[in-house]
C-alpha cells in the first residue's frame, strides 16, 4: 500500500460515522405500549389535543414494528411513512384510520384553537387505534 | 439533457426532443417556459429544480390533476370547503378544509389521496384541517394555490 493510500485510509477510518441504530420492532412495540400508558394516565377531557396526538404516535409505533419486522424499514420522516402506508398492500386496509389519527394530531399540535369533542378523541382510540392495533396483531405481537 | 441547447449564459434554451424553450426573465424574475408537448412534471423538476413549480404551464397541470384525480374522485359535498396546495422542494402539500372531524367525509378523502399518489406518482404531503369556526384568513396556508 502507498502511503498515500494509507493515509486516505487512515483518515476515512477516522472520518467515518456510524449510523444511529434504527429501533427494532420490539423497541417499537414497548414505545407504543408506553404512549398507551400514558394515554390512559392522562385527563382525555381536558387535554383532548395531548390525548389525540398520544394515539397518533401509538398507531404510529404500531405500523413501525411491523415495518421495522417485515423488510427493516424504518420511515425517517412522515411523508416517508404515508407514502409507505399508501403503498405497502398489508397497510393499505388501515391507511385512512392512521391519517385519521395524523390529521388530528397535526390539527391539535398546529392549527390552534380547536374544540375537539370528546366523542372524537373515543373515536379515534376505539375505532381507528383499535383497526391499526388489531391489523397489525396479525403480523406482529402488538 | 443532450438534445437542450443553451445558447449562451442566461439566454433562451431549446429543447427539441422534449418540445419546450425557456427565455429566462430579466434579474431575478421569473422566465417563460413555453411547452409544445407536455413532458412529465419528473422531467421538468430535474431539468428546472428550483423554478419547476412556478410555471405556469406545471402549476395549471398541478391543478388539473388535483382536480381530475383528487376532487373527481369525491362526490361533490359541501362540507369540503377549500382545497390549497403548496411545493417545497419535490413534495406537493395539499391541504383540505372541511368543518369538523367527520370521519364520513374524511374516509372518502383518505381514499382519493391515496389514489392520486398511486395515479400521479408525485412525492405528495396531504393534510386535512378541521376549521372549527375559524375564518379562512385564518386558514389558508400562505403562498397556497387554491383548486377549489
Amino acid at each position: 500500500m502507498t502511503s498515500n493510500r494509507r493515509a486516505v485510509a487512515k483518515y476515512s477510518k477516522k472520518l467515518s460515522v456510524t449510523p444511529p441504530r434504527m429501533p427494532a420492532r420490539d423497541d417499537h412495540l414497548a414505545q407504543a405500549r408506553h404512549n398507551a400508558q400514558f394515554y390512559a394516565a392522562v385527563d382525555k377531557s381536558a387535554f383532548k389535543d395531548w390525548a389525540i396526538t398520544i394515539l397518533f404516535y401509538t398507531g404510529l409505533h404500531y405500523i413501525d414494528a411491523f415495518l421495522a419486522q417485515r423488510a427493516n424499514l424504518h420511515p425517517p420522516i412522515h411523508k416517508a411513512r404515508d407514502n409507505m402506508v399508501t403503498t405497502v398492500a398489508e397497510l393499505k386496509p388501515i391507511a385512512p384510520d392512521y391519517f385519521a389519527l395524523k390529521n388530528g394530531s397535526f390539527n391539535a399540535r398546529y392549527m390552534p384553537p380547536t374544540k375537539f369533542t370528546d366523542k372524537h378523541v373515543s373515536d379515534l382510540e376505539t375505532t381507528h387505534l383499535a383497526r391499526i392495533k388489531t391489523e397489525m396483531s396479525r403480523y406482529v405481537a402488538v | 439533457m443532450s438534445s437542450s441547447i443553451r445558447l449562451s449564459r442566461g439566454s433562451t434554451r431549446v429543447n427539441m426532443e422534449h418540445g419546450w424553450r425557456y427565455e429566462p426573465g430579466a434579474g431575478n424574475a421569473l422566465g417563460t417556459l413555453t411547452l409544445h408537448n407536455r413532458p412529465s412534471l419528473g422531467y421538468l423538476q430535474t431539468e428546472f429544480p428550483s423554478e419547476c413549480w412556478n410555471f405556469p404551464e406545471v402549476t395549471t397541470t398541478v391543478s388539473h390533476s388535483l382536480e381530475r384525480f383528487f376532487l373527481g374522485l369525491l362526490s361533490p359535498d359541501p362540507r369540503i370547503e377549500h382545497v390549497y396546495w403548496f411545493s417545497e422542494n419535490a413534495t406537493l402539500k395539499v391541504w383540505t378544509v372541511i368543518p369538523e372531524p367527520d370521519f364520513s367525509l374524511e374516509g372518502p378523502l383518505y381514499r382519493a389521496q391515496m389514489l392520486f399518489i398511486e395515479k400521479t406518482g408525485y412525492e405528495c404531503d396531504f393534510s386535512v384541517i378541521y376549521r372549527f369556526g375559524k375564518s379562512m384568513d385564518d386558514i389558508k396556508p400562505q403562498g397556497s394555490r387554491q383548486v377549489l
